[in-house]
């Protein structure tokens, strides 16, 4: 290609390259991402506060000695914030058990779980449950405290949607498990569950043990 | 002769050695070669349909500017029609009128260009090897303000809370978790119904109008070690950059996609791989692989000026004779990095209250300073004024011109050696490291000494590799700009003319044209015993 400065075709050329250009950022700028997989997806995001119990112990006579006059308490309490673990059963199989544990470096910050599970598009028997496990060695006193532990149940029957996420959510307020559907097309307008124990399928209201 | 007429084995090298060793060029970093020669291969293509003058690759920095600048101005427009309450019905109130959605498309395409210029910009600076030494702070502040553009970019994708927005969010949210910064995983904001809320929304509206702020002072700080900082394109590239976007907004509307909805998978979300080009890695590895792969890309393009540098060389800085600098201050004023300063009181010149003094840590050693200089006393090691008077000497010497022979002198970074003499013609070639640095003294004496004429092939004055080398040649030998051509030299015998690497055939048909005109003139006068340094030295240290 010689040097356009002296030809007619000077300008049709500069526009069809700059036009050329210009696509290539308008193709860029707007590329497909993401592609239908047929799955429908269960998605937990559970926030819970007040998982640590207080493990508490008399000091001996020795220990309150060792201590200053004004440092003496009988009675030493720490938090101690046991292991949740979070199992999802979808139509009796289990397609989830994970640990979660509080947050912070002393455990006294929420527990959070975030996981996703893809799943059979179809109505479907969910079963979440989420309990602290049992610390080793406890008394009888720390047994108490951690039975108190909140522990959480659902188990409802629901519509499972392809390429559409099913939202497991604690409500903070109650402190129920709750369930977002999508409602086909309109699946911004979520339903909150629960559920009236009347709707098929479903085996119990979500309960707080 | 520079080279020899086949012009297929003229590829343009990084390592050229010139003829004359005292105009040498600074050293391109190890392995530039091929990088610049596909530099120099694209440019050349794009001067073929743009020419040199209207290359927009030579211009992208401040074509990135300019994208910025309309991008700032149709955010103003989008700023007031924003609401925060309800970000995606704003926005598609907004999109519904003709002006409302000719403005958002105008703003999404100059932000994207923004991007396009800049990462090119950098990408040039790479290829061309100037990423390093003095122009380290530079590629350093350069790389931070396209972090805060793409930052400012990503919080523009989220505002509008479509299905891109909130892929956005979400994934930047994931990563953001992995630091240690907020108390609480803020990415399950993104997963939920009903969380995300109006102070959301209006603290990513705060970051995205301040963010521009900080480009503005990031800006400051990457052209702080230029002097006359090109702020814009030249004119002509920098309405028909708008005018190409403003079109383009018309013809190509930027359609608005479904808004954000948490309960459905991602399918067929239009990504803006401008700024979203990272959402499909995110989206296929963990949000740790994710972010260790951010951070081996930000590690690798941050150490750049460490790793992309000459391991035997260094940059020559220039360098002043104190004893005999005059303290006109033209060095100060030609020098396109601000490396020099005017000290008073500190020299030992016996001519000057105040001396000249290159900062070496800010001169690229590109020997501007040399050109500038009439008593011949700044310069790079072996390329001052009195250098060049020097190797001059030598190549008449060796290569004994005729009255009628025409002397090339090529910019080793414009066509270079790509210059292919006409076959048969009969030119003399000394080329040189940057034409800027050309002392109009050597130019004389070889007018003078009876070659026929001297013709100066910069490089394209657009994309000057030491930015303004061909400007002060031309002012010094038409406008009488310090050092200027002295009176006495006859200036149809000159002639300065720029092409870029890519135009060895428009360079050629100018000397030769040169070359006939020249012939109409005569036989140039011959003098001999020519005592250039010597009248130098009467003018400018004897009195």
């Amino acid at each position: 290609m010689s040097s356009p400065s002296a030809g007619w075709l000077v300008w049709p050329l500069r526009v069809l390259v700059t036009a050329a250009l210009l696509a290539v950022v308008v193709v860029a700028g707007q590329v497909p991402f993401g592609r239908a997989s047929g799955e429908a997806v269960v998605r937990l995001a559970l926030r819970s506060v007040n998982t640590q119990l207080e493990v508490c112990r008399e000091r001996t006579e020795e220990e309150l000695a060792a201590l200053p006059v004004h440092m003496r308490r009988a009675t030493v309490c720490e938090g101690v914030a046991p292991t949740y673990r979070l199992t999802l059963r979808v139509d009796g199989e289990q397609v989830l058990t994970a640990a979660a544990d509080a947050g912070g470096v002393r455990g006294d910050r929420p527990l959070i779980v975030d996981h996703e599970v893809r799943t059979e598009p179809g109505r479907r028997r969910l079963q979440v449950e989420m309990v602290p496990l049992e610390l080793p060695g406890m008394d009888a006193a720390s047994l108490e405290a951690w039975t108190d532990l909140p522990r959480y149940h659902l188990d409802q029957t629901v519509d499972l949607v392809a390429d559409k996420i099913t939202l497991v959510l604690l409500d903070q307020e109650d402190g129920l498990l709750k369930v977002y559907e999508p409602t086909g097309e309109a699946s911004r307008q979520v339903s909150i569950n629960p559920r009236p124990s009347s709707v098929p399928g479903s085996t119990s209201s979500p309960t707080v043990s | 002769m520079c080279a020899d007429t086949d012009t297929s084995k003229k590829a343009p090298r990084a390592d050229i050695q010139p003829t004359v060793g005292a105009l040498r060029r600074v050293p391109l970093p190890p392995g530039a070669g091929i990088p610049y020669r596909l530099l120099l291969a694209v440019d050349s293509w794009f001067n073929r349909v743009f020419t040199s003058k209207w290359n927009p690759l030579y211009k992208t920095g401040p074509l990135s500017m300019s994208f910025l600048i309309l991008t700032l101005i149709t955010g103003i427009y989008l700023f007031l029609m924003y609401r925060v309450s309800d970000p995606y019905g704003s926005v598609a109130r907004l999109d519904a009128t003709w002006f409302g959605g000719w403005m958002r498309s105008v703003h999404r395409y100059a932000a994207d260009l923004t991007v396009v210029a800049v990462a090119i910009h950098a990408l040039r600076m790479f290829m061309s090897g100037r990423s390093w030494g003095p122009r380290a702070m530079a590629w350093i502040s350069g790389l931070i303000s396209l972090g805060v553009l793409l930052l400012c970019g990503w919080t523009g994708l989220v505002m509008a809370w479509d299905v891109q927005g909130q892929l956005v969010a979400l994934e930047g949210a994931r990563i953001a978790d992995l630091l240690p910064i907020f108390s609480e995983p803020i990415s399950r904001s993104f997963t939920q119904p009903e969380v995300i809320g109006r102070s959301f929304f209006f603290m990513n509206l705060f970051l995205h109008v301040a963010l521009p702020l900080g480009i503005a002072v990031l800006y400051w700080l990457h052209v702080s070690q230029v002097a006359r900082a090109e702020f814009l394109p030249p004119r002509g590239l920098h309405y028909g950059a708008w005018i190409a976007v403003l079109l383009l907004a018309i013809v190509v509307p930027v359609p608005l996609p479904p808004a954000a909805d948490v309960l459905a998978v991602p399918i067929g979300v239009p990504l803006d791989l401008f700024y979203a080009f990272w959402l499909p890695l995110a989206r296929s590895v963990s949000p740790g692989m994710h972010l260790l792969a951010w951070g081996i890309v930000g590690a690798v393009l941050f150490s750049v000026p460490w790793w992309w540098r000459p391991k035997t060389h260094t940059i020559e800085p220039s360098v002043v004779d104190e004893e005999h600098c005059t303290g006109c201050a033209q060095c100060y004023l030609d020098c396109p990095y601000d490396a020099i300063s005017m000290i008073q009181g500190v020299g030992q010149s016996s001519l000057s209250d105040s001396v000249a003094r290159v900062d070496p840590n800010v001169c690229t050693g590109c020997g501007i300073c040399a050109g500038s200089c009439a008593p011949m006393v700044v310069g790079p090691a072996g390329r001052s004024g009195r250098d060049q008077l020097q190797v001059v000497k030598t190549f008449l010497a060796e290569n004994q011109p005729t009255p009628d022979q025409v002397l090339v002198i090529p910019c080793a970074y414009g066509v270079g050696e790509n210059w292919v003499a006409p076959e048969g013609a009969d030119f003399l070639c000394l080329p040189s490291s940057c034409s800027g640095s050309v002392h109009t003294s050597a130019i004389e004496y070889l007018l003078r000494s009876g070659v026929g004429g001297v013709m100066l092939l910069t490089c394209p004055e657009r994309d000057c590799l030491y930015r303004e080398g061909p400007r002060w040649l031309n002012e010094r030998v038409y406008n009488d700009r310090e050092a200027e051509l002295r009176p006495r030299v006859d200036r149809r015998r000159v002639r300065i003319a720029g092409f870029a690497p890519g135009e060895p055939e428009a360079a050629r048909a100018a000397v030769e044209q040169f070359r006939l005109d020249i012939s109409e003139l005569g036989e140039a006068p011959v003098e001999r015993d020519i005592q250039l340094d010597r009248e130098c030295e009467v003018q400018y240290v004897e009195p």
